[in-house]
């Protein structure tokens, strides 16, 4: 029960939404699809003076480019990733932990913003070299997901993304459906370049490039803790998972 | 008899059932609590003249308000009164708070909004206390004390079976070890909910709550309210799931009742999901000690048992060491069986009766002890079962902790089992899996459930009562005392009825939940639903029948009646159920004259082999199971896969195969659950953590292999028809077979504390 009242504003454009935020953009709590803010708006965690709802805004795109880009709009929900042409976004989106009601429901751009550390997606965006796109009153500007800090006048309104590696795997280790990621890998292998994400395992997901696969080390540094999992499981599972992700890209590539 | 569904799952599958939180009466207001995020504080003082002042708010009452309007609760199983320490608790803290969550001031409001917002605006100025979380440190010499009175934080201790280990034993080979159970919780999907209204010019409480024993709570709450019993009516709507949790006892009642008496309105109060995750179950450290023979034979066992029961309550909670202590070893041949058991209060949340009530703890040492042996002897672990199990002809037998099991084919079971699960070929399998360098193991896990209890001095009765009534117009309905929480002993009483009647079962209604309504009853709990509402049922339906059939001879000039096909048949001729209800009624001078007017009977079932005196026997039947799980473990993390999981199960006789299937089915998922990792997990400083279901992981369909089920039918001689308690099936011999199954796979390394989650397997792996 969110015990506190507070504005509920949908604005119907971008621009009505920026000028709404630049008003009270520290009292105002953004709405994507709600399956973090609704819960936390409901234990108190978070309050808000105001909320601004994205649902009208017409964020739910999916537009790909002739050279195999892809602009994916901050609002498509788990469902819509998991047919879009981008193998690591699709794979993510498809393994996703909560049934139809979160994957029709929950947002990439949700996901990324509100940054946990047991999301699913910052990881698999970053593998795949997501750009995020962020607007303000002040205007747009461009910053790759895995330097992601929207200010509180922010929205971000789309991610871009390069033509995919040829090569992807994506993993994923919970204890058990219902389960939050312990750990994920995002594998991406290409002719000259190959990085894997590791997202769970730390407050922020662990970038690691190579210009060779079996270049690859995973150290994690501060490993993340939660209820589910202490901090040396994620450590020792970090590697194992980063293995098999990359293992599965290299096959894919043939 | 028939395999028939739930008379109203297409209803409850359909999201078209109604349950408490659903309710509503005009006027109503909503409630709300304040608990305490301390799990050990003093309430220096309470400021709610914030909340006070919030438009909509209708009354604010704190622990010191509520003890003009209720008693201290009444406790269902007080400790203080058999050896132990008592515990004064009331509704609403007093002065102390003993756990993180515990409530202390109760909100009405409007709305639900109000009504959470008034309680975030309470003040409460606590002095926080050294708390104390794990049971080892709650008995440590110096340990903070949660009741300073009783001089310890034990709550009561006892023991089960005889002393005689070391005579035993002499001689013999040994093995000895610990095994831990973790703390977890019955989860009903619906949480606790209540809709109370009080009428203060009668002094009439009607209560609408999910309460699994709706003439108990009557009881106690009229004593602890000062009001007559005769004037305060529960009705316990549809549950939606109480597996304990709902039994009577819960300190939650008395707050709704508080709510709506000092509110002057009816009040509806849901359990907000992370107060739903509070109590708790199962969490023991069980320390062994066996002696067997060169055969494999166990010749003594010597248990101790420490439960971490979190802060008192005056619920049934501590019983459950009580009944794991005397289920220890039974149905196998042991001599020698002794268990210590204490439990420890701590300051974490209570211990709330939870299915299957203790026995789990039995099945886990008795289990992990077989597999120890067979470890230590070098023989196979189902041969050790095998050699130990009670031969049939050995039943009835009074186990050294003084059960008297009555029927059983332990041995049978576990062969048909073995048979199902092709046993030879499984560790075949194993081998070659093995030589690939994977991690797949095989567990065996028997459960024998005692049930039926009845426990002197508490309302928990083995017996229970049943009224079947025919209208004029031919209606049938039961009006039971026994309660379902969904498993269906409704259907399958309205199937025994609707035999002995003669009519299909769908025409017969049968009435629970309303202590206005239904004979004194003692509601779902134990087992007990079929064995005493149902045998109840039954032998009021035969009583019915000999009515109708009496009339109906008047009325076809036959003496031999028969009833079926909704009509009585006699000589050639017949008379339809109503047309005969009907004469019963109208024409009771002309064609009711050899009968007792008035077709309504109401009979009680008393199972014959309770008893108090002697050795005493607290229960009525003792169903088991045998069950074989099938596990595969990754290497790298630990994550354990169930692979196969087989029972074969005996409740006696079946009144609806498919009830009882769907019993089976959702002890198994729980036992499982609770191996592979649900769990409630507290902060070291005694914060609980897990207070939603991304935080207490239940079990999935995707993560639980096919259940494969069979039956074995060793009617009991003590009923009726035969039949036994299923509503504890499978959750002790799932949760039992799956640790037993991961050891399996990963020896020589051992995990010796549930759950079997991938963080404990993978540390056990690489210690």
């Amino acid at each position: 029960m969110i015990a506190t009242p507070f504005e509920y504003l949908a604005p119907e454009s971008l621009g009505a939404a920026l000028a709404a935020l630049a008003e009270d953009s520290e009292g105002t709590a953004i709405l994507g699809g709600g399956t973090w803010l609704v819960p936390d708006l409901d234990s108190g965690a978070r309050r808000a003076r105001r909320v601004l709802d994205l649902a009208g805004l017409g964020l739910n795109r999916i537009d790909r480019g002739e050279d195999g880009s892809l602009r994916v709009g901050a609002m498509c929900t788990y469902t819509q990733l998991a047919d879009a042409p981008s193998p690591l976004l699709a794979m993510m989106a498809a393994q996703i932990t909560g049934g139809a009601a979160i994957r029709n429901q929950a947002t990439i751009g949700g996901s990324l913003v509100a940054a946990r550390a047991q999301s699913d997606a910052p990881a698999a965006a970053i593998a795949a070299r997501a750009v995020a796109v962020l607007a303000s009153a002040g205007g747009e500007r461009r910053v790759g997901v895995h330097e992601l800090a929207p200010r509180r006048d922010e929205i971000l309104v789309a991610l871009e993304l390069p033509p995919p590696a040829p090569g992807n795997g994506y993993r994923k280790l919970k204890l058990g459906a219902s389960s939050w990621p312990i750990a994920t890998a995002a594998a991406a292998v290409g002719p000259d370049r190959t990085i894997v994400v590791l997202g769970g395992v730390s407050a922020s997901p662990i970038r690691i490039e190579a210009l060779r696969p079996e270049e690859l080390t995973v150290t994690v540094e501060h490993p993340f803790e939660d209820a589910l999992a202490p901090a040396a499981y994620r450590a020792a599972v970090a590697a194992p998972l980063a293995r098999r992700a990359l293992e599965d890209a290299l096959r894919r590539c043939g | 008899m028939e395999r028939r569904p739930l008379h109203d799952g297409d209803i409850i599958a359909g999201g078209r059932a109604r349950y408490t939180a659903d309710l509503a009466l005009a006027g109503m207001a909503h409630g709300a609590v304040v608990r305490s995020p301390h799990p050990h504080a003093r309430i220096r003082a309470i400021d709610s003249s914030k909340a006070r002042a919030l438009p909509g708010v209708i009354a604010v009452i704190s622990g010191e308000d509520a003890v003009a309007l209720c008693d201290p609760i009444p406790h269902s199983l007080d400790a203080g009164q058999l050896g132990g320490n008592h515990a004064e608790v009331r509704c609403l803290a007093l002065e102390r708070v003993r756990y993180a969550g515990e409530a202390l001031v109760a909100v009405v409001a409007e709305d639900p909004g109000t009504a959470a917002h008034a309680a975030r605006s309470v003040e409460v100025d606590y002095e926080p206390l050294p708390a104390v979380v794990e049971t080892l440190d709650a008995l440590a010499a110096g340990a903070p004390l949660l009741h300073a009175e009783w001089g310890s934080n034990v709550i009561i201790a006892g023991h089960a079976g005889d002393h005689d280990f070391d005579a035993v034993a002499a001689g013999h080979a040994r093995i000895a070890g610990e095994v831990r159970s973790h703390r977890g919780t019955a989860a009903p999907l619906e949480p606790r909910a209540w809709l109370a209204e009080f009428d203060p010019a009668e002094r009439r409480l009607t209560m609408y709550a999910t309460t699994q024993n709706p003439h108990p709570l009557r009881t106690t709450l009229a004593a602890a309210l000062g009001l007559d019993e005769r004037r305060v009516r529960i009705i316990a709507p549809r549950s939606g799931g109480s597996f304990g949790s709902k039994m009577y006892g819960n300190r939650e009642d008395f707050i709704a009742a508080v709510m709506a008496i000092a509110a002057g309105r009816p009040v509806r109060w849901v359990e907000e999901r992370a107060a739903a995750l509070l109590p708790g179950a199962h969490e023991q450290v069980h320390r062994y000690e066996a002696a067997f023979s060169d055969d494999g034979r166990v010749r003594a066992l010597r248990v101790s048992s420490l439960s971490n029961h979190g802060a008192p309550a005056p619920g049934h909670g501590w019983g459950m060491a009580l009944v794991g202590a005397l289920t220890v070893g039974a149905g196998y041949a042991i001599e020698s069986v002794g268990v210590d058991y204490t439990v420890v209060a701590t300051n974490k949340a209570p211990w709330n009766g939870t299915k299957p009530f203790g026995k789990d703890g039995a099945a886990l040492v008795t289990e992990r002890v077989m597999d120890e042996v067979a470890r230590a002897s070098g023989l196979d672990p189902a041969e050790v079962r095998r050699r130990n199990m009670l031969e049939p002809d050995a039943l009835p037998c009074l186990t050294p902790t003084g059960i008297e099991l009555d029927s059983g084919r332990y041995a049978v079971a576990l062969e048909r089992a073995l048979e199902r699960l092709d046993y030879a070929a499984a560790r075949e399998a194993q081998r070659a899996a093995r030589a690939r360098g994977e991690l797949v193991g095989i567990g065996i896990g028997f459960e024998l459930t005692p049930e039926g209890a009845d426990i002197p001095g508490a309302l928990v009765a083995g017996f229970d009562t049943s009224t079947v009534r025919v209208d004029p117009s031919g209606r049938v309905s039961v009006l039971t005392g026994v309660t379902s929480p969904g498993g269906g002993n409704d259907t399958a009483i309205a199937q025994l009825v609707a035999a002995e009647l003669g009519i299909d079962p769908a025409e017969v209604e049968v009435v629970q939940g309303d202590t206005d309504r239904t004979p004194y009853g003692f509601g779902n709990i134990s087992s007990r639903g079929l064995v005493t509402g149902g045998s109840s049922a039954l032998l009021a339906a035969r009583e019915v029948a000999e009515r109708l059939r009496a009339v109906a001879a008047r009325m076809l000039e036959a003496p031999e009646v028969e009833l079926r096909d909704g009509a009585a048949h006699a000589g050639g001729r017949s008379a339809p159920l109503r047309a005969v209800a009907h004469a019963a009624h109208a024409l009771g001078y002309v064609v009711g004259l050899d009968v007792e007017p008035h077709l309504e009977a109401t009979r009680s079932f008393r199972p014959p082999n309770i008893r108090h005196t002697g050795t005493p026997q607290p229960y009525a039947n003792y169903p088991y199971a045998v069950h074989a799980s099938v596990v595969e473990v990754d290497r790298e993390t630990g994550l354990v896969r169930a692979r196969r999981h087989v029972v074969v199960h005996d409740c006696g006789t079946q009144v609806n195969p498919l009830l009882v299937e769907g019993q089976v089915h959702g002890g198994v998922a729980m036992g499982l659950g609770a191996a592979l990792g649900e769990e409630l997990r507290y902060a070291p400083d005694g914060r609980p953590l897990s207070d939603s279901f991304k935080t207490y992981l239940l079990a999935r369909a995707s993560d639980l292999p096919e259940i494969e089920l069979e039956h074995l039918v060793t009617p009991s001689p003590f009923t009726p028809l035969g039949t036994k308690g299923a509503g504890e099936a499978g959750y002790g011999g799932a949760q039992a077979a799956l640790l037993a199954a991961v050891n399996d796979a990963i020896a020589p390394a051992r995990l010796d504390a549930l759950p079997a989650s991938a963080p404990n397997v993978l540390a056990a792996m690489t210690r």
